[in-house]
């Protein structure tokens, strides 16, 4: 027997499309001149941030706290959506 | 009665600590319980001196994981990894939901990996997961937050997004406005 969950069809098609919809707003919404603008890195994690929503990985990515990066997110019009 | 407890995660406390309405938070929780790791992580002047001003009052209070418990969140997250249909979690998220399941909390996060791993996790089953959006409905619905229009109720959603640059889903906003509107017999 399998250890994982057995997941409806339905949920996943659900979950995939939300993945696929907040990734397009956070697209849509960031300022492109102000995230062409930083140093590598923050240019970098923004653009993570906006592929995946990990907001984690992507202030670890700009090498930076969390809460600052956050701001960076405020700045680069970019917003959080869960 | 027992006691309501929540857990939050830090990307939840930080964006919520920018909301103007924010004392509602605790106002319908007994205690918020802030994990060590995850008040390591909040540097932001406004949050860190709202946060610890509520520690002060004792509405919210510091939690010190267990070694057993952070043994569970490491298991959580490598279970997490190992399924394609999940988003990552990492320890705060973690230890804010193996806590919950022990203690009955609800988990405050914005952690869209969190949401999903306590959505479809078997063995997360009947751990509650709120957002802000969740909060704010409870408040209203609670009358913490008083209103007295759909427009008002609307409204109320919106101010979050405006102060803490947040966007709630569309879906889940609307379904959020109709229940407050049901639970509190305003007509659309």
């Amino acid at each position: 027997m399998s250890r994982y969950e057995e997941i409806d069809e339905k949920v996943l098609k659900k979950i995939l499309e939300e993945e696929i919809e907040f990734r397009r707003i956070r697209r849509e919404s960031a300022d492109w001149s102000f995230i062409e603008k930083q140093p590598p890195r923050i240019k970098a994690a923004l653009e993570y941030y906006i592929e995946t929503g990990d907001i984690r990985t992507s202030s670890k990515i700009a090498g930076l706290n969390l809460c600052v990066f956050r701001n960076i997110l405020r700045q680069a019009r970019i917003p959080v959506i869960t | 009665m027992s006691r309501k407890f929540a857990i939050s995660d830090t990307c939840f406390i930080i964006d919520w600590s920018y909301y103007k309405r924010r004392e509602c938070l605790v106002k319908l929780f007994d205690i918020v319980l802030i994990p060590e790791q995850v008040l390591l992580e909040v540097e932001d002047e406004r949050s860190i001196s709202w946060i610890s001003l509520q520690l002060a009052r004792g509405k919210m209070q510091l939690f010190t994981p267990s070694p057993s418990d952070l043994r569970e969140a490491e298991r959580l997250i490598l279970e997490v990894a190992s399924r394609p249909y999940l988003k990552r979690i990492d320890i705060p998220e973690a230890l804010c939901l193996i806590v919950a399941r022990r203690i009955n909390a609800i988990v405050l996060t914005e952690n869209r990996g969190a949401l999903l791993a306590a959505k479809l996790l078997k063995e997360l089953k009947g751990v509650t997961v709120w957002r802000a959006l969740e909060v704010i409905r409870e408040s209203l619905v609670r009358g913490i937050i008083k209103v007295t229009s759909e427009k008002g109720v609307k409204d109320i959603f919106m101010e979050y997004e405006r102060d803490t640059s947040h966007v709630f889903p569309k879906r889940e906003l609307e379904k959020a406005v109709k229940e407050v509107l049901r639970c509190l017999g305003m007509k659309r």
